[in-house]
């Protein structure tokens, strides 16, 4: 790991982002998905990512908040000496370390679409791929931040969770998680957004991590319930590049992933309007977001991770 | 709309060809999964239909295609109601420009004044009439002549040295009869010496010509016409060295003629004879030439005679006759004739004509019974003649044998089988040339040609004068089928596919079997006509004069000289009338010349030289006045005045023009082949 994260940070290819406020030097090529695609390890791949991320980060408002003094423990040689509690020194004589708990200081949820149309790759990453590496380099993210993260996986309904919990060994059930997974079903995101809304006892952020293929109005009475209950929503919508623009040549017979439906046609001949359609409705989701103060983000599955980071991050750091 | 080639229009059937593959094709695609299916239908629908239209238009697009390409074949055109003519007056004028039109009288040639009266008759008539001008002879025709140009026509034409033909000139009007518009007015002018060989070619007019109006103007001498002819000479025969020669003259004017006739050769002096002939009668004239020394030669030579009637007359053209001879070798020929019976006295009589034409002691006959045969006989023979098969032969085989190796002919007629041992025994040693077999019951006669053997071919005159033959049909009874050895060659067969006489070549000598199986006897060829001629034949066409003469009308045929045979050869260089160079075709052993255009000579300029002798149509020479009576029945029998009932019947009803449309059709077909693939691309996008 840290050789990995040495080499990155050698070959960091440093570029400036001003987004909300925040001035990050990340390494893209780091947090390039098709980069993480070779790293089979999960954690390695989350812990890749995310460091990757805060390598060029300069002094950040985020460090040093959240603690809280837990224990002492005894002075070992190598400890930093400004650990050491002068006044127990004084007291006892003894030199000792001041220990704290960090405390957590949002729950996360990040719910996780594995429908089968999830399943889907234009090239060589799959959009679950995708949206796993985002859930496990976000759940690292906020791990580490101290915030407790839960993980749900669902498609028509919520087949596995990951209850909320702010423990660094946390990182490995969601990862586990992650690593067992298999796409199956249709995507049904209403029930699971109700349910989630219904069960979530502590408001908190909710991260919903889908390609939204379901009923408009469905996605957005769910996600409006679950503003109601009062959290913070992300939405990451997962896209492939050819879902966004079908740039596919010839006769093609296209089977829907989640249905027997199938459709044969010249994409050439109908491209500009599948585009037309698809903008709009992309366009739609977001208003429709923008309106319910959802925070909405559209990531194509051949991008990097940082702007899915600092959407988390702006939306964290407003909740604070 | 009609087309001409309709049949063509079956090929548009051949649009169901893209029409099956339409419906057959099942387009080939990927599959490929996908998420937003329902993104994509909402556009598909659109793009599916307009996709079927799209295809449906490509379909139509090439069933178009097709379809011009099967009407352009049937080659369109469009009936439209023709437009109005004005009526057209065309002449047509059958001027006579054979030999005989040369005659002059008095200051001018009747042809001149043929001229005249025919730039007469142009002038006179409208002017916007039309003209054709015809040459009788010449065949030469201009059509859609001004009178300008009609005049100008009239004054290129030339006298031709040949027979006037006015059945051509009766079809050409047909034609053109045809081929006028409604309402045009057709007439005939017709201007000729009318001669009898102009008249009798009138009556050979089988279809008269219909036409508007007819003129015709008889050419005739106005005085009396003085004109001597050499129509015929014929060689005689050579007796020491000098050659007689028969010559006929004809008066063929009004005037008593005392004439002078000159024979003349190359490097030989002229022989001159005084002829006086009485108006419409003939002369047989003999006339000799002393040949000298250079004739006694082994190799035959070829000489050119011209006879010449001095002094000249109104018509000179027929003044001259030429006439190519051929001197034989003089050596002497024996014919031994072995019969049973006195069966071949024909025969005999026939050889004894032959040798008092040829020079005396040149031909010499000895008759001999079959039973009294000698081996001396045969050892004196060159030619020995069997009137049958033998039916006992004592006389050493051998012997026939040398006779043969040493140019000698042997004369089977195959009359009765004979014996059939002895027959096979000759067969076997090569003297017989085939050998009767099988009688056959089924009339067969001669083929109206001979055969072009390989060594041996039967001469020119034996076949004309076979080929002049007509077998008596109640007299076939049927013919003897012949085994032929490969050695042998039929050189003229029967119809049935039996052969008339075979020969077979032995060394310089040959055999040759003559199946007079056909009418039983020999006594029917033997009395017929060509008997002389096929016994000069069978006694050796080299051993007696020959003449090479020929009409100007006539192809030229000559048989191949043996010194000229050579295998492949398939032409001979020749000297032409004109003095031109020529090449004449062999075609089964004999030179076929190229058609005469005028009268001289003409000859092979190999050696030695064979020359031919081209003449005047002896027809053309008869310059008898033409009764007028005889003149109108001729015009009444060839041309039908008035309106042609069978042109009436075609030109009835409304004019229909027929336009071609085609055209269009055409540059609509490469149009949409042009910018096929280009939309069908287009369209599959």
């Amino acid at each position: 790991m840290k050789l990995v994260a040495r080499r990155v940070g050698c070959a960091a290819t440093r570029s400036t982002h001003d987004k909300g406020g925040i001035t990050a030097v990340s390494n893209r090529e780091y947090l390039d998905p098709i980069f993480l695609n070779k790293l089979a390890n999960m954690e390695l791949i989350a812990r890749c990512a995310v460091e990757g991320f805060f390598s060029g980060l300069h002094p950040s408002p985020f460090q040093g908040f959240s603690v809280e003094y837990s224990d002492h423990r005894e002075y070992h040689p190598g400890d930093e000496v400004k650990f050491v509690d002068w006044k127990v020194f004084a007291r006892t004589d003894r030199l000792c370390i001041k220990r704290f708990r960090q405390e957590t200081n949002t729950t996360v949820y990040i719910l996780l679409d594995i429908s089968k149309s999830m399943s889907f790759a234009s090239g060589p990453t799959r959009k679950i791929d995708y949206a796993c590496y985002l859930a496990a380099a976000l759940s690292y993210l906020m791990l580490k931040q101290g915030d407790s993260t839960g993980l749900m996986l669902f498609a028509q309904k919520v087949i596995s969770q990951v209850p909320p919990a702010s423990r660094r060994t946390h990182l490995h059930a969601i990862l586990q998680t992650l690593d067992r997974h298999t796409t199956a079903g249709q995507t049904n995101l209403a029930t699971v957004l109700h349910a989630v809304a219904e069960t979530t006892k502590r408001r908190g952020l909710v991260v919903l991590i889908s390609d939204l293929l379901d009923d408009e109005d469905d996605i957005f009475r769910g996600l409006a319930h679950l503003k109601f209950l009062k959290h913070d929503v992300i939405v990451f919508h997962v896209m492939d590049h050819q879902e966004l623009n079908l740039e596919y040549e010839g006769l093609i017979q296209f089977e829907d992933l989640e249905s027997p439906d199938k459709i044969r046609t010249y994409p050439q001949s109908i491209r500009t309007g599948y585009q037309q359609r698809v903008a709009d409705f992309l366009d739609h989701v977001k208003k429709t977001l923008g309106k319910s103060r959802i925070d909405y983000c559209l990531l194509e599955t051949s991008e990097p991770l940082d702007r899915a980071f600092i959407a988390y991050l702006i939306k964290r750091r407003r909740l604070m | 709309m009609s087309f001409l080639g309709w049949t063509f229009l079956f090929g548009a059937v051949a649009v169901v060809g893209p029409i099956f593959a339409h419906l057959l094709s099942k387009p080939r695609f990927r599959r490929v999964p996908f998420t937003m299916v329902r993104f994509v239908r909402a556009g598909q629908h659109e793009s599916h239909s307009r996709r079927r239209l799209r295809d449906l238009l490509v379909l139509l697009l090439r069933c178009i295609i097709i379809t011009l390409i099967a009407v352009l074949f049937a080659r369109p055109v469009l009936n439209v109601k023709a437009a109005p003519q004005p009526h057209k007056a065309i002449h047509y004028l059958g001027l006579d420009d054979s030999a005989s039109m040369a005659y002059r009288d008095g200051g001018s040639t009747l042809f001149e004044r043929m001229i005249d009266k025919a730039v007469d008759a142009v002038r006179q008539a409208p002017g916007d009439a039309l003209f054709g001008v015809y040459g009788l002879a010449s065949g030469r025709l201009s059509e859609g002549l001004t009178g300008s140009q009609a005049i100008a026509e009239i004054k290129r034409l030339p006298v031709v040295p040949k027979p006037a033909r006015p059945a051509d000139f009766i079809q050409a009007l047909r034609q053109a009869a045809e081929a006028a518009s409604p309402g045009d007015r057709i007439s005939a002018v017709a201007l000729s010496d009318f001669t009898p060989a102009v008249l009798r070619e009138f009556e050979r007019v089988r279809e008269p010509a219909a036409v508007a109006e007819l003129s015709y103007e008889i050419l005739a001498a106005t005085r009396s016409v003085s004109n001597a002819a050499v129509v015929e000479a014929r060689a005689i025969g050579l007796v020491e060295n000098k050659l007689d020669v028969d010559v006929m003259v004809a008066n063929c004017g009004d005037v008593e003629q005392h004439r002078k006739l000159t024979m003349m050769s190359r490097d030989r002096l002229p022989v001159s004879s005084d002829v006086i002939v009485a108006p419409g009668r003939r002369r047989l004239v003999r006339m000799q030439m002393d040949l000298g020394p250079v004739a006694q030669g082994a190799t035959p030579a070829c000489l050119p005679v011209e006879l010449n009637l001095e002094p000249g007359d109104g018509l000179a053209v027929d003044d001259v006759y030429r006439v190519a001879i051929c001197i034989p070798q003089t050596a002497t020929t024996k014919m031994l004739l072995v019969d049973r019976a006195e069966e071949a006295f024909l025969f005999e009589t026939a050889i004894q004509a032959l040798a008092r034409q040829g020079p005396a002691g040149t031909l010499v006959l000895r008759k001999v019974r079959a039973e009294r045969l000698q081996a001396e006989d045969l050892q004196w023979a060159d030619v020995v003649v069997f009137s049958s098969l033998p039916r006992d032969f004592t006389c050493p085989t051998a012997l026939l044998r040398s006779r043969l190796t040493r140019g000698g002919r042997l004369i089977f007629f195959a009359t009765d089988i004979g014996n059939l041992q002895v027959s096979e025994l000759l067969l076997r040693e090569g003297l017989l040339a085939a050998l009767p077999q099988k009688w056959v019951g089924g009339i067969a006669y001669p083929e109206p040609q001979p055969v072009a053997g390989r060594s041996i071919s039967l001469g020119e005159q034996a076949a004309k004068a076979l080929a002049n033959y007509r077998f008596d049909k109640i007299a076939l009874t049927g013919h003897w089928q012949c085994q032929v050895p490969t050695e042998s060659e039929c050189l003229w067969g029967l119809s049935g596919g039996a052969g008339f006489v075979y020969g077979r070549s032995f060394n310089s000598g040959s055999t040759i079997l003559v199946n007079t199986s056909i009418d039983g006897s020999l006594g029917l060829l033997a009395k017929s006509g060509a008997w002389v001629a096929f016994c000069r034949f069978l006694a050796g066409e080299s051993d007696r004069v020959r003449q090479f003469c020929f009409r100007v009308d006539e192809r030229p045929v000559l048989n191949l000289p043996d010194a000229m045979r050579t295998p492949g050869r398939t032409a001979v260089a020749i000297e032409t009338c004109e003095g031109g160079r020529a090449q004449a075709a062999v075609e089964r052993g004999r030179m076929v010349l190229p058609p005469a255009r005028g009268m001289g000579w003409t000859k092979t300029l190999d050696e030695p030289a064979i020359w031919a002798a081209v003449n005047l149509a002896e027809g053309e020479t008869d310059m008898s006045q033409p009764e007028a009576q005889v003149v109108a029945d001729a015009m009444t029998r060839a041309f039908v005045t008035g309106a042609g009932p069978k042109r009436t019947t075609v030109r009835a009803g409304t004019a229909v023009e027929r336009k071609p449309i085609w055209k269009g059709f055409a540059w609509a077909a490469i149009l949409l082949l042009l910018v096929e693939p280009a939309i069908a691309n287009r369209l599959r996008r």
